[in-house]
């Protein structure tokens, strides 16, 4: 069952180990494409290419999932080197929450199965109309200087930090608040993530920002850098289970490094509103699409035949 | 007046060197294994090597899968050597959960059926 879906990629004259030239050349603009908007978003990858090899190309979900999992992977660790180099990654913090989202990941592997494909097509939707609201009512620094304990977590954990402010050239020093709080969304995010096969940066953001109070530059590169664990232990159990057509990920994977680098390019030039309200509708349009195919309504009928 | 040039920690530098460098290593197997296909298809190569192309494809996605459980390995790496034995400690728990979870997933066996 799992492979009935990939017959579009593989022709049944053609053998099981051949990749079609054309498809191949098709998935890697689907991950270019997918990760270069959601790059000019800000975003991880994932949240575009399952609904694209879901909707255009008739993959079975899980087949998607697998194929988005690994170019989420790609895309933090493509993106992580230059968030590290410009000193906005708190790695203590980091691994701390990986317990976290790996925990949430590990009850994600094991529940996988359990969950019909059609509550994954709604519960991928709704993950989309959350991203909407997010970039809708947008982000700003927390605000309120007020000192954090001095012996929760965070300060035993030696969790307070600082980041290189480019502008301002000089380091600013941040507290980290509510470390149980930011560890159990982590539990969702990381959750979230193995279902669907996402990097789930959006769920992070408010435990990012609400919980453990963290300036937005370190929440971004922080999330970024934890996105690469959290997709590797579902990955991981993915891959050895044979669930991840190589034939499919390889080509959207690197796809997708390079969309990447050109969405933060972009989005370096031409962040404006215009454009946010352009993507914001984007993701309405997608959660729609993957809402019909929850209910069984195939977008693109005239392809699958 | 030119202040200094801002250098990271050196944890944050080796990171950063590893995730860059892997992440390059990866792509290049991918596409690879990508061309070695393309060849195959066009006839320049004899067509039982294109097993040989997925195989590579494979190796490069699994090079990808690999990269963050290796990060982590060089963070717990790098925790012991500066004696820090609580993070030594929360970087052997991530390790231990991405264990449990491709042993009981990979028993569970495939969603798809």
């Amino acid at each position: 069952m799992l492979y009935s879906a990939t017959i579009a990629i593989f022709p049944v004259d053609q053998p099981r180990h051949t990749m079609s030239l054309t498809v191949t050349l098709w998935l890697f603009f689907a991950g270019l494409g997918s990760s270069a908007l959601g790059g000019m978003l800000g975003m991880a990858s994932g949240l575009f290419i399952v609904p694209m090899l879901v909707v255009l190309f008739h993959l079975d979900l899980h087949v998607a999932i697998g194929a988005s999992i690994v170019s989420v992977i790609a895309c933090s660790c493509g993106g992580a080197a230059n968030f590290l180099r410009h000193g906005l990654t708190n790695v203590r913090l980091a691994l701390v929450l990986e317990t976290g989202t790996t925990l949430g990941a590990l009850t994600g592997v094991l529940v996988a199965g359990l969950i019909p494909v059609a509550a994954l097509d709604f519960l991928f939707a709704v993950v989309l109309l959350v991203s909407a609201w997010q970039m809708y009512i947008r982000r700003a620094d927390p605000v309120g200087t007020a000192s954090a304990s001095r012996s929760g977590l965070a300060a035993a954990l030696n969790l307070h930090s600082s980041y290189r402010d480019p502008r301002l050239n000089r380091d600013v020093p941040y507290e980290v608040r509510r470390v149980p709080a930011g560890l159990s969304l982590m539990y969702v995010a990381g959750l979230v993530s193995a279902l669907l096969g996402i990097g789930s940066g959006i769920l992070k953001i408010p435990a990012m920002d609400h919980a453990l109070r963290l300036p937005i530059k370190v929440s971004t590169a922080t999330s970024n850098f934890m996105i690469g664990v959290t997709a590797a232990a579902s990955a991981g159990a993915y891959f050895l289970r044979g669930e991840i057509v190589s034939a499919i990920a390889g080509p959207v994977a690197l796809g997708s490094v390079i969309g990447a680098v050109i969405g933060a390019r972009v989005l370096m030039k031409v962040s404006n509103e215009k454009l946010r309200l352009l993507f914001l509708s984007v993701l309405v349009l997608v959660a729609c699409a993957m809402l019909l195919q929850g209910f069984g309504i195939d977008l693109t009928p005239a392809h699958h035949r | 007046m030119n202040s200094p040039k801002y250098s990271p920690p050196l944890l944050d530098r080796w990171l950063a060197t590893f995730l860059q460098y892997g992440t390059w290593v990866a792509c290049a197997v991918i596409a690879a294994g990508l061309v070695l296909n393309a060849a195959t298809g066009a006839g320049m190569l004899d067509a039982k090597d294109a097993r040989w192309a997925t195989t590579v494809v494979t190796a490069g996605v699994g090079l990808f899968v690999l990269l963050p459980i290796l990060r982590v390995t060089l963070m717990l790496a790098i925790f012991a050597q500066q004696r820090n034995r609580r993070y030594v400690a929360i970087a052997a728990t991530v390790l231990a959960i991405i264990a449990v979870g491709c042993v009981l997933g990979t028993r569970l066996g495939p969603v798809g059926g």
